[in-house]
């Protein structure tokens, strides 16, 4: 090391030169030993200065790290609950379901079922006690409740302290997530109390051997790691304590210079300065970056457990949190399924240095060496179970709060979804589409989405599926996937024309003929049926039921454009409707979430309503901060969707849709229609009961045939969707200027009696043809028949 | 049925279309559509329900929803305007078919202010309300209330001619 000497020479030389230099000065005379003086009283007040500086820069560093880190600590995310259910004599529910309801509740079987959320179940009896509650119209306090169903319909519900009757009983909400959107991290919050004791044993151990008595920054660490790199010649060691690392990732960027590494020395000295351990271990656990998941950054062990095992964290095993341990370093680094091997050795580096500091006995550290990596590959969102639900709630919300609201207030979101119509759903979705994927050798790239909601008393969302894999979070087909609905307008077109009962009925005749369309640019079009025939005049409602094409398209040409476009917005369609032919015959695009939309005002009578998947908002401390209210806007007299409703249900009694009969209840009448686009490239069911309605959509993302059509795919998946809810049959009655009445589709007639293929069907008072037949086809003279009595 | 005589008598008075239109709202901060009072500048409507209007539920009315309807009444009385909608929600969803519960929900929202929604639930009540010809009178006096409250005149006129339909 020979220039060692030469700089120290150099430097001393230099020494010498100014001390020779202010002698001189000192001896030269007073003038000069004034300016001196003078020099050094600045030199002084410069000094003042910069340390009064530094003083206010500390300052300014200690009111980050206090201010920040009080927040930070107490920033709680939204929580969001599932719909609360409510029983009372009469409602109509299975049994199973209802242990189902309480298992997603987290009730545990427990006997004699007194304390809150435990219950115990004898055939169809159950007895249990509720969680208390704070909901947005009272305080619901536990109630230790019996409840017995007969038949699968609630027919005893008791207070089980009091012995006593009582009316109605609310069960605690499900949770179902929480919310994080800012900067896209995700985080469960865990307490530290609460974490199984070898994390922070095994943190400690790995990352900072002294942090429990360090102040903050580790001298000695920070030498020993300089010297690692030095001998290594290249950055190995960080020599940054939990603290240091817990500012850098709380405070500051990336970047690395010496002012930052400055600036994280001081706040990390005052973090420990202000806190206890604990508390800045407990945020190092809720803090750290362990891992993403396309633009969602997993922070935290809470989430990260979830995350890459499923499991909450004091579930986990020891070579468990010992590979989690492993990502702090870097989770792209030994990313699970990237870098397995990496990760594999370096948790194992970690299980042998654990047995080292006899945190786990060595037996211990070699059983858990012996297991695999247990990541699941799938990995499901971290924040729900249900992760195109709350990504629907996420948006109703951000029309009203900031993502930084919804991140850290704590506030407390009441939705309508019905977590156990929703684990339904996803089970029939997943089953569904696995077996027409391999029917139709699709190679696993069919896809599907589907909403189920209510309609009472508002249009309300209880399940919803956005992809095949539904605890997959990514596309949300059920929002995002805006495909043609191909026949799902014909509704709309059927309604336009009936809405005009002097002109059309359900017999009047329409040609379903060839026909060609030119466009104003010259292009034609020529629209051809499903079976590729042509089937000559035909009434509408065998055109609806047969979904018939270019008897749709005559009609709609005869009704006009405007009239249909005006439907359309009345149901509830916000899109703007091309004024083409090919619109007629369902060119236009929408979501499954917009066709639900749409259908919903056919199942309401003719009543508009938002759909919505939001009741209330409250904050932390339970005051109330917004709901959602029921809004009901009356666009088409009931009378005439009574009519239409009457003919959507012969597509399922007679139509495209008559095949899902067999999958349904015998007594339960509903309505809907098919859609099916070119070349079976996506395959629609939109139907509907008195109560409910349901959409389903199966297709490609990349639009190719399936070889599905609208009754070979969706309408299978809506069958069971519906097979599984306590839903309300249609019904029809003549009354408020509407006739029921038998007719045969075929010749046209109204028969006095139903007949071999006859229908019941909705006419506005005084538009059915005034002739009555038997079913030999008779006339029936109108003066004997008791048809016009009754609708004098 | 004795001890629910009294359920959304309070309610009831407001139909009587004064141009005195009180809306307490818990959270006015936080309410969504604050109301727009231009009755001002729209001459009322003669309505005939100058007498407190109240309609009570019938014998067929659950249990379940009539302890739903003591808890929406007394949360009116209190002034708690926005736990009597949740109440009265909890009630639809139990009786979606039961006229009265729209029509409470529509009392409501009028006395909030909140008039097309009024309107709205007026007419669903209506249209529940097959051959109740006292109900559909009281959900017109709504709604011509509420049409009247956001100068929609016509729509009130024609709410006016309903009850005048069901008058005669």
């Amino acid at each position: 090391m020979p220039h060692r000497p030469t700089r120290k020479r150099k430097h001393s030389e230099k020494i010498r030169k100014v001390w020779g230099r202010l002698r001189r000065l000192r001896s030269s005379g007073k003038g000069v030993v004034a300016g001196w003086k003078l020099q050094r009283k600045h030199l002084w007040r410069g000094l003042a200065v910069l340390a009064g500086l530094l003083v206010l820069y500390v300052g300014y560093l200690d009111f980050v790290v206090r201010d920040q880190f009080e927040h930070k600590r107490w920033a709680i995310p939204a929580h969001v609950y599932a719909r609360p259910l409510e029983v009372f004599v009469g409602l109509p529910l299975a049994p199973d379901r209802f242990a189902k309801e309480l298992v997603s509740l987290n009730y545990r079987y427990a006997y004699p079922a007194k304390d809150p959320a435990s219950y115990q179940r004898e055939g169809d009896n159950f007895e249990f006690t509720t969680r208390e509650f704070h909901f947005w119209d009272a305080q619901e306090p536990s109630h230790s409740i019996r409840v017995e169903f007969t038949n699968n319909v609630v027919t005893a519900l008791k207070d089980r302290t009091t012995g006593n009757n009582i009316e109605l009983v609310r069960l605690d909400p499900a949770f179902i997530g929480g919310i994080y959107p800012a900067h896209h991290e995700d985080r469960i919050l865990v307490k530290y109390d609460e974490v199984p004791s070898l994390l922070p044993q095994t943190l400690i151990t790995i990352e900072d051997r002294k942090f429990l008595s360090h102040h903050g920054i580790d001298i000695r660490g920070i030498v020993r790691a300089l010297w690692q790199n030095l001998k290594a010649g290249a950055t190995e060691q960080g020599g940054s304590t939990i603290t240091q690392q817990l500012v850098k990732n709380f405070y500051l960027s990336s970047e690395r210079s010496l002012w930052r590494k400055f600036n994280e020395i001081i706040m990390a000295l005052l973090l420990d300065f202000h806190y206890q351990k604990k508390e800045i271990m407990e945020a190092y656990l809720n803090e750290i970056y362990l891992g993403q998941d396309g633009q969602r950054a997993i922070h935290g062990f809470g989430l990260a457990s979830r995350f890459y095992f499923e499991k909450p964290l004091n579930e986990l095993s020891t070579a468990q949190i010992a590979t989690l341990v492993a990502l702090i370093r870097g989770p792209g680094f030994y990313h699970p399924e990237k870098h397995t091997k990496r990760l594999l050795q370096r948790r194992n580096l970690i299980l042998d240095t654990l047995a080292e500091f006899n945190i786990v006995t060595q037996q211990e550290a070699q059983f858990a060496k012996q297991q695999t990596l247990g990541v699941i590959a799938e990995r499901r969102s971290g924040i729900t179970d249900y992760p195109a639900f709350l990504d629907l709630v996420q948006r109703q919300l951000r029309e009203f709060y900031r993502d930084e609201d919804l991140s850290s207030e704590g506030l407390r979101i009441f939705t309508t979804l019905d977590p156990v119509l929703q684990q339904e759903l996803e089970a029939v979705v997943h089953k569904r589409v696995e077996q027409l994927d391999q029917q139709r050798h699709l190679h696993g790239k069919l896809q599907a989405a589907a909403v189920l909601t209510t309609i009472n008393p508002s249009v309300e969302v209880l399940a919803m599926v956005g992809d095949r894999n539904p605890r997959f979070a990514g596309f949300n087909r059920a929002v995002d996937a805006i495909r043609p609905i191909g026949s799902l307008m014909k509704p709309a077109v059927f309604l336009a024309a009936l809405n005009q009962p002097s002109k059309y009925n359900w017999l009047t005749t329409v040609e379903d003929a060839p026909l060609t369309l030119k466009s104003q640019e010259g292009q034609t079009w020529s629209p051809r049926n499903y079976d590729n025939k042509s089937h000559g005049s035909v009434a509408l409602i065998s055109a609806l039921t047969q979904s018939y094409n270019q008897a749709t398209v005559n009609l709609g040409m005869a009704v006009d454009f405007p009239a249909i476009i005006d439907t359309l917005h009345r149901l509830g369609v916000k899109r703007n409707i091309p004024a083409y032919p090919s619109s007629l015959l369902g060119a236009v695009e929408m979501s499954p979430l917009e066709v639900v939309q749409m259908y919903q005002t056919f199942a309401s009578g003719g009543f508009q309503s938002p759909l919505r998947a939001i009741r209330e908002v409250m904050n932390a401390q339970g005051e109330r901060l917004r709901r959602y209210p029921i809004e009901v806007q009356k666009t088409f007299e009931p009378g005439v969707i009574t009519v239409l409703n009457s003919g959507l249900t012969q597509v399922v009694e007679a139509g495209t849709a008559k095949s899902v009969r067999q999958q349904l209840p015998k007594e339960l009448l509903v309505a809907g229609k098919t859609g099916t686009t070119n070349d079976t490239r996506d395959s629609w069911f939109a139907g509907f009961s008195a109560s409910h309605v349901g959409v389903v959509w199966v297709g490609t993302d990349d639009n190719q045939p399936t070889g599905l059509s609208g009754s070979s795919g969706a309408l299978r998946i809506w069958g069971d969707m519906m097979s599984q809810v306590a839903t309300t049959s249609l019904s029809f009655e003549s009354g408020d200027g509407i006739e029921m009445h038998w007719v045969d589709p075929v010749t046209r007639r109204v028969t006095d009696k139903p007949c071999e293929g006859g229908m019941n069907l909705g006419f506005v008072k005084d538009t059915a043809p005034r002739e009555v037949v038997d079913c030999s086809g008779n006339v029936i003279t109108a003066e004997s028949h008791w048809l016009p009595n009754l609708f004098k | 049925m004795q001890r629910y005589g009294f359920i959304f008598l309070t309610l009831g008075m407001v139909v009587g279309c004064t141009t005195h239109m009180p809306v307490p709202i818990t959270n006015p901060g936080l309410n969504d559509k604050p109301a727009t009072d231009i009755a001002i500048a729209v001459p009322e409507l003669p309505l005939h329900s100058d007498q407190p209007n109240v309609i009570l539920p019938g014998p067929q009315t659950s249990p379940a929803v009539m302890k739903l309807l003591e808890q929406a009444h007394s949360a009116t009385l209190q002034g708690d305007l926005a736990s009597a909608e949740s109440f009265l929600e909890r009630s639809i969803r139990i009786e979606p078919k039961n006229p009265l519960m729209w029509h409470y929900l529509a009392k409501i929202r009028l006395q909030q202010g909140r008039f097309n929604e009024a309107a709205g639930l007026a007419q669903k009540s209506n249209a529940l309300a097959r051959g109740d010809k006292t109900l559909q009178m009281d959900n017109w006096r709504i709604i011509a209330h509420a049409c009247n409250r956001s100068g929609d005149l016509a729509g009130a006129q024609e709410a006016q001619r309903n009850i005048d339909a069901l008058q005669r």
